[in-house]
């Protein structure tokens, strides 16, 4: 029952309680932000080296994926999805692999994730289509279901949250049985099934997802 | 661990940042520098377009000014023919204009010289054959005068004539 | 009492049943258009993980009940 809580870290006197998610996730933005100041220290048009190569592949097929899910629309909000997916990754992967607990298993991170994402989509709505569509969308096709889909609004981030939170406590919560009864050997295969392949299949669901609410609320 | 506290604060405020720094350091930069490459490829195929258009356009003014030079040497030999061609016939006709011109007038003097010349012999046959009539009315009426009178005759006319030629 | 709780978390985490039934009639099908399909692989597993993530929330509310039940009861 100790593993799975979070602890608080330290206390501020005005703010309260600095939990250790928190910590990890300023762990994690650090070291992504010095290594992406690395690895952009010498960009060049004409003859890219193999790291550049690298990071150009992964940055155009992040874009490439969400210009072909959201269309258009995509180069304005590419940027933050492809910083949350490699957040996610991040701290769903590299965070259990270097001993610190994935910060995507405080409901806090996953519920501010997801209120970011609900954030987001009903600014994409609101901005492609005007206020007016937007209030009037709830109606759709029938005014009877806008109690539903005013309650979407909330479910959809809701289901986000609760999928990322509950895949990434899951899998902890599996790896710390095994290895309370094997320590050895063992949990390595298992540490990678649900570290790394889970955790990279949660990052992607999740801004999928969220890119996909969002091209919904753009029709 | 299901609670939600002020964390959830810090974590959206920890996005927020990190979604500023990665667009400003990771995703800025690369995005810019494919564009970059991508505009600079297009620049190049298009400079390769324009300067195919430039060499094409080159070539065909090129015939054009080469075929224009073979038309306008044509057109100068024949001009140089033609005109050495008139030259000539003009040379020629003047030539012979002024043979023809030369010869009559040497026809012309000679016409006249002789016609001079007639004229003297006749005046001074007139004046001979006065003298000798004169002679023969005036002098000895023998047959060795009258012979001499004739041999002198004869051979005066014939001096005239032969100073006529 | 605690055996009560314990048997009512059990029961939250049954939702797992049918999350995994669920997904494996995904795959199963998403096998079958794969094989009828080759060239249409990448929009068939796109779709496959799409439906899995969905159909995975239950099993995962279920979990999530379950630890709500243990933990706050």
């Amino acid at each position: 029952m100790e593993e799975l809580s979070c602890e608080t870290v330290f206390s501020l006197p005005v703010v309260g309680g600095i939990s250790e998610s928190v910590v990890v996730t300023w762990i994690i933005m650090a070291v992504l932000v010095v290594a992406s100041l690395l690895l952009t220290r010498n960009l060049s048009v004409e003859n890219p080296g193999k790291v550049q190569l690298m990071l150009e592949a992964g940055i155009g097929w992040a874009q490439d994926f969400f210009e072909g899910i959201i269309g258009k629309e995509a180069k304005r909000y590419g940027p933050y999805l492809i910083t949350v997916l490699i957040y996610l990754a991040a701290a769903n992967t590299l965070a259990p692999l270097f001993g610190f607990k994935p910060p995507t298993k405080d409901l806090n991170v996953t519920a501010a994730l997801a209120v970011m994402s609900m954030c987001l989509i009903e600014f994409s709505g609101i901005r492609k289509n005007g206020v007016k569509h937007w209030v009037k969308h709830f109606a759709e096709p029938v005014p009877v279901v806008a109690p539903i889909t005013v309650l979407e609004i909330v479910i959809r981030p809701l289901s986000l949250c609760m999928r990322l939170f509950g895949n990434m406590l899951a899998g902890f919560v599996v790896l710390e049985l095994l290895k309370f009864f094997v320590p050895l050997i063992v949990p390595i295969p298992v540490s990678f099934y649900f570290d790394i392949f889970d955790g990279l299949l949660q990052a992607y669901v999740f801004v999928f997802l969220t890119a996909l609410f969002m091209t919904e609320e753009m029709e | 661990m299901i609670s939600i506290d002020l964390n959830l604060v810090w974590t959206i405020i920890n996005i927020i940042v990190l979604y500023l720094l990665l667009k400003h350091f990771l995703i800025g930069p690369v995005t810019n520098i494919m564009d970059r490459r991508r505009q600079m490829i297009e620049d190049g195929f298009k400079n390769a377009q324009a300067a195919q258009d430039d060499a094409d356009r080159l070539k065909q003014e090129y015939e054009a000014a080469l075929s224009g030079a073979k038309q306008e040497s044509v057109q100068i030999v024949e001009d140089a023919r033609k005109s050495a061609r008139a030259e000539y016939d003009r040379i020629v006709n003047e030539a012979g204009q002024k043979a023809g011109s030369m010869i009559e007038a040497a026809k012309e003097s000679v016409r006249t010289e002789r016609e001079q010349t007639m004229k003297e012999l006749k005046s001074q046959i007139a004046g001979l054959a006065a003298a000798s009539a004169a002679r023969i009315i005036g002098g000895h009426a023998d047959e060795k005068g009258n012979s001499a009178l004739y041999d002198q005759f004869l051979k005066e006319a014939g001096e005239g004539n032969g100073n006529a030629d | 009492m605690e055996t009560i709780i314990a048997i009512g978390a059990a029961i939250a985490v049954l939702t797992g049943i049918g999350a995994g039934v669920g997904i494996g009639i995904a795959t199963g099908k998403a096998a079958e258009a794969i094989a009828r399909q080759p060239e249409a692989e990448s929009k068939i597993s796109k779709n496959l993980i799409l439906g899995c993530a969905l159909a995975e929330a239950t099993a995962i509310y279920g979990f999530i009940i379950g630890l709500l039940i243990i933990i706050l009861l």
